[in-house]
């Protein structure tokens, strides 16, 4: 702060905070617009056109009808525990793997290395790893098919790796010397001292988990075992089925009111805002703690 | 800090060493009790060694769940329909679901799995190969012997009504499914509507030709204002015979006196086009056909941009109208006849549900321990108690009877949960979407609750029939015959939907039409067509 | 002999490192290697009922049909061109509001910008798919800004010119600030000493960016872009799915969607897995050549 800053930099710190402002805006409308959207009269949305800043019609009987569905509690109660057991797993499985692939002067390592890597690109495909999760290992049907086959996220180990090798070998040299095994390196030096990334990967895991859908609706049968995007996805596909696959027999349909799609996707989408803000400042503080610490 | 995040540390470590074992018991703990789900021979299994008599037998049963259902229900188990069909047979149902848009991926996925339900309902001509190849592979097992023996009420059915009798068999005549059959006189369940009350207002009368059709919707847009007279989707003029129909052509496959064409390289198509293409040209058709979808097609309807609208009695016009007449008391839709030529000429093109339903058909696989037993308890919802339980749920709760008629209690009608008809009749019955068993007309006279719909319904019916000359019968392919016409259709169907649209949208000058044909041809149509030749033969020998 | 000696003495000698390496590999081994099997499919006539091995050989059939197709050009122009639109303008888009985030002096409006940007990426693709076509339709929000300046209203969707642009711009918006976590997360590893000598140096603000911010972002850089590359081939099909309509196919049909409607007829796996062993194979050759070019200038790859 000694130096005196000069104009160009005021002006570039005030368009920053206008452009800033202006994404701020380009961002949120659209949230807003569902938020007003679901709160609105069906039947009056329809028809709506141009800019909604206002509820049309102010009625909750979306709400109403969201929360009559019997599957968005079971939802709810099954992405939590996924999002809960999955993350928690996922940490482990991702900094030991990324652990062991920072540490340079191995033999196998860059074989490993290649192995994973490769991983990205070459799968066998649905119905042998379908067979392998049901028929093999008896997972169907139940919810650790939605966790297991995604124990690592191989881009995710990339970038943790990455972020390992930047910490100082030094730091672990010495802890080896006083004698601390590798497990307790990983456990007590490397990963306090990777909050940042962790945090981050945390946020990573914990939003595909929330988000994920595809494993689901492949594995499971049973209609209690649905997470709730899962839920959200089949309300939201029915207005639009001139693109995606119709269901069973559709017969005589009638496409559901715009502002149930609106009312279900703020059901689903809420828990995780609510929770942000306070995941975001653990998230900055562990990000501060690990600026601080090198 | 320091310290506490490393305490922090070490407690989230064993959580996650915690989480690890858990891991593994949840896998030891889920092989040993899991549901029949994926195992359906384990399920038979504790079936059949829990006693054979009938009153204690458990089936497994995969089946997509409808959309108006799964608004309403976790699995059909919970609907009435079939607490009620326990109590009266002593059949427990152990029903298995797919997510609602994922059915096709499921569905293939338990045939690869090979661990197969006791009972699959799907469209079985969709199975890869079609039914004479689910047969073959063993996925489902030969009927005729065990309906003879455990279905009076289907037998029967199939003994009066030969259409039935032909539509449930392969071409060598070995029965494959329990299908749902509708018997009744409504099989036209959808069709075009026009804004009444402004035909009223322009003194103008339902439009019965083409021309009728173009000077209505002129009107429409000169005297009423209206920016999309005709409103389409891209999915919608590809659905609905009714234009092409004028023309004597169809969409795609049809039948001219027993032989089989294909419409879009026919001359009636071109004129149709061509006749799109003027339409969209003077600002008749909707400018945004080709980037609708169907919520926007309907807004432009009840936001009276539009006059004219393809759509469902029940869905479209049944529901908008009680929602447009909210505030626009006024607001009225008719049903308008499939367009023709000339005046005096009878449509020929009216779309027509077939007897048996292409969906909902049930097959019994080879997993089932209790075929009879299945069979029998399928072959009750074809008798007058079972179509009763089926299209009208409960009596007392869902229905009343009075003069041996059944009638919906308020309980389907006017829901206290303001559950629409539709989904509160998904919440205690199967009747408003297929599902195996025989469909009631009495069903569909009460769905239909505005007299403009009773009125559409008569008028779609009325030609109906003539499109049994027409419409292609679901004819069987052989496997290779099937895999190779999926080959040329994947093709085609992108490029004739590609270039319809570009001709109509006068992208691509009409002129060009000719040359579309050699494409197609060139992408093997003609061989396309004599395939569903030879089947629709070995059909028509049945 | 030498070899086989120096082997077993680092095995012995990192054993500890081996041990903890086994979940991993084991993980990879049971979920990855295993199926792996099944891309032979490609090269056969996969019928569910029969299984993977009961299938029918075919040899290269399925990918000759891919190959000779009337789309396949097509198929390969558009999803290169949206992939390499994507990277071109999706790739920097995270860095520069990472960089600018990071410059914001108000600590508060910061941690509001970030979260408000990181929103989208929560919601699912039919939603923003759905809001995308009311926004931009002809009597949508766009078109009304439009019309205001007194332009003509045009049905974007319906026209091929404007696909990608819709495309890849609401990618961008989705994603933007999800992907700069990252980049934040690696400055905020930077050590502040830095900046300060650079202060005491002279150095201005832009100087600090230009010698100091971004450098310390260029291997984080350098390994997300190694692994965009190496997805080229893949264009999401559920997006373009729900976007385009026939009369933009021209632009807008990809790989992807094409296997996606080739499915719907027959769920021909075996075409699609052809397919996709096609995509796997140019997207690996895309990689291998971006972590050699990576290697060679800044010294880091992906190994």
């Amino acid at each position: 702060m000694t130096i005196k800053r000069s104009l160009s930099e005021h002006l570039f710190d005030a368009a920053n905070v206008i452009i800033m402002l202006i994404l701020v805006v380009l961002t949120l409308y659209p949230f807003y617009y569902v938020l007003m959207a679901s709160v609105s009269d069906a039947n009056l949305l329809v028809g709506h056109e141009g800019l909604l800043l206002w509820p049309k019609n102010l009625s909750m009987a979306a709400y109403d009808l969201v929360m009559k569905n019997p599957n968005i509690l079971t939802g709810y109660r099954n992405t939590i525990a996924v999002v809960t057991l999955g993350t928690t797993l996922n940490i482990f499985m991702t900094s030991l793997g990324a652990y062991v692939l920072s540490r340079k002067g191995l033999y196998w390592m860059k074989p490993l290395s290649v192995m994973i890597v490769l991983t990205m690109f070459f799968s066998g495909g649905l119905i042998p790893t379908y067979l392998l999760v049901n028929n093999t290992l008896h997972l169907g049907d139940s919810l650790f098919a939605l966790i297991l086959p995604g124990l690592i996220s191989t881009w995710n180990l990339i970038v943790m790796r990455t972020s390992f090798e930047a910490l100082p070998e030094a730091l672990m040299e010495s802890a080896r010397i006083d004698g601390a095994g590798e497990w307790r390196i990983l456990f007590k030096v490397v990963m306090p001292l990777s909050l940042p990334v962790i945090s981050v990967m945390i946020l990573f895991y914990g939003v595909s988990h929330w988000n994920a859908w595809f494993s689901a609706v492949i594995y499971l049968r049973d209609r209690e075992l649905f997470p709730l995007q899962v839920i959200l996805r089949e309300i939201l596909i029915q207005n639009s089925t001139d693109s995606m696959m119709t269901g069973a027999g559709s017969g005589d349909r009638e496409s559901i009111g715009e502002s149930i799609k609106y009312a279900t996707i703020i059901v689903a989408t809420l828990p995780i805002l609510v929770v942000y803000p306070f995941l975001q400042k653990y998230f900055v503080k562990g990000v501060m703690v690990g600026a601080v610490k090198e | 800090m320091k310290r506490h995040t490393r305490k922090g540390l070490t407690v989230a470590a064993t959580i996650m060493l915690a989480g690890g074992l858990l891991a593994a018991c949840g896998g030891n703990n889920n092989e040993e009790n899991r549901p029949s789900a994926a195992s359906a021979s384990g399920a038979s299994q504790t079936a059949s060694t829990a006693g054979t008599s009938a009153q204690s037998i458990a089936i497994s049963y995969y089946t997509a769940l409808n959309a108006n259902a799964s608004a309403v229900v976790t699995s059909l188990s919970d609907v009435e329909m079939y607490k009620e069909l326990q109590k009266r047979t002593g059949v427990a149902v152990n029903f298995k679901h797919p997510a609602v848009g994922q059915e096709k991926e499921q569905f293939n996925l338990l045939i690869a799995s090979g661990n197969l339900t006791d009972v699959i309902e799907t469209a079985w001509n969709d199975y890869p190969g079609g039914p004479s190849k689910a047969l073959a592979d063993g996925t489902i097992v030969k009927l005729n012997d065990l309906i003879a023996q455990n279905a009076p009420n289907l037998s029967k059915l199939m003994k009066e009504n030969e259409a039935v009798d032909k539509m449930v068999r392969t071409d060598t005549g070995d029965i494959y499914m329990m299908p749902m059959i509708n018997l009744g006189k409504y099989r036209s369940f959808d069709g075009p509507f026009f804004r009444k009350d402004w035909l009223d207002e322009l003194g103008l009368k339902t439009p019965k030709t083409i021309g009728d059709w173009e000077n209505t919707l002129r009107a429409f847009k000169e005297k009423k204002g209206a920016t999309a007279p005709f409103t389409a989707t891209a999915k919608k003029l590809k659905e609905f015979t009714m234009l092409p129909g004028a023309f004597g052509v169809s969409h795609g496959y049809y039948l001219d006196g027993g032989k089989v064409k294909y419409g879009p390289a026919q001359d009636g198509y071109k004129q149709y086009i061509a006749l799109m293409n003027k339409w969209f040209k003077e600002g008749l058709l909707d400018p945004d056909t080709f980037a609708n979808d169907t919520k926007k097609m309907e807004s432009n309807l009840t936001s009276g941009k539009s006059g004219l609208i393809f759509g469902y009695i029940g869905g479209t016009m049944g529901t908008l109208t009680t929602s447009v007449r909210q505030t626009d008391p006024k607001f009225e839709l008719v049903g308008a006849q499939y367009p023709v030529l000339n005046d005096g000429d009878k449509p020929q093109f009216v779309k027509r549900d077939p007897e048996v339903n292409a969906s909902g058909q049930v097959g019994i696989t080879k997993a089932n321990a209790h075929p009879a037993e299945t069979v029998k308890w399928l072959d009750t919802l074809y008798g007058e108690d079972g179509a009763l339980l089926k299209n009208f749920g409960v009596e007392g709760l869902t229905y009343t009877m009075g003069n041996g008629k059944p009638t919906y209690t308020d309980l389907i009608m006017k829901n206290p949960d303001k559950l629409s008809p539709a989904q509160a009749m998904a919440k205690y019955f199967r009747a408003n979407y297929p599902s195996p068993g025989l469909a009631d007309d009495r069903y569909i006279e009460q769905y239909y609750t505005l007299p403009e719909q009773q009125e559409a319904a008569k008028t779609f019916a009325e030609y109906a029939d003539l499109s049994l000359e027409h419409v292609l019968p679901p004819v069987t392919l052989t496997p290779e015959e099937s895999e190779e016409l999926a080959q040329i259709e994947g093709e085609v169907n992108t490029y004739l939907d590609e270039m319809t649209a570009k001709f109509i949208m006068g992208v691509e000058p009409i002129d060009n039409y000719d040359k579309f044909v050699s494409q197609l041809q060139k992408m093997k149509i003609d061989r396309a067509v004599e395939l569903k030749q030879a089947a629709y033969d070995r059909y028509a020998k049945r | 002999m030498k070899a086989a000696t120096a082997i077993r003495k680092d095995f012995a000698r990192h054993k500890s490192i081996y041990l903890m390496a086994a979940p991993v590999i084991l993980y990879y081994l049971i979920f990855h290697y295993t199926p792996i099997y099944g891309a032979i499919i490609a090269f056969k006539n996969f019928q569910p009922a029969q299984g993977i091995w009961g299938s029918k050989w075919v040899g290269f059939d399925q990918f000759d049909r891919f190959f000779h197709g009337y789309y396949f050009w097509r198929l390969l122009k558009n999803t290169l061109l949206i992939s390499l639109y994507s990277i071109l303008f999706g790739f920097p888009a995270p860095i520069l509001l990472a960089l600018l985030l990071n410059e914001l002096r108000m600590r508060w409006f910061k941690r509001v910008v970030q979260t408000v940007t990181y929103l989208p990426h929560f919601i699912s693709v039919i939603v923003i798919s759905g809001i995308l076509i009311d926004f931009i339709s002809r009597d949508g929000l766009l078109n009304d800004l439009f019309a205001f300046f007194g332009a003509d209203r045009v049905a974007f969707l319906a026209f091929p010119q404007y696909f990608r642009t819709i495309f890849v711009s609401s990618s961008i918006w989705q994603e933007v600030g999800w992907g700069s976590i990252i980049y934040l997360a690696a400055l905020s590893a930077i050590n502040p000493e830095l900046y300060e000598a650079a202060k005491i140096d002279g150095a201005g603000r832009f100087k600090q960016i230009r010698y100091i911010t971004i450098p310390s972002l260029v291997p984080i850089m350098a390994i997300l872009l190694i692994l965009r590359i190496g997805h080229v081939m893949e264009v999401g099909f559920e997006k373009i799915i729900l976007l385009y309509r026939p009369t933009t196919y021209e632009t807008a049909d990809v790989i992807a969607s094409y296997i996606y409607r080739e499915g719907l007829g027959g769920f021909n796996y075996s075409y699609s897995a052809a397919i996709g062993l096609f995509q796997s194979v140019v997207n690996l050759a895309l990689l291998y050549s971006a972590h050699r070019i990576s290697k060679r200038m800044n010294g880091s790859g992906l190994w």
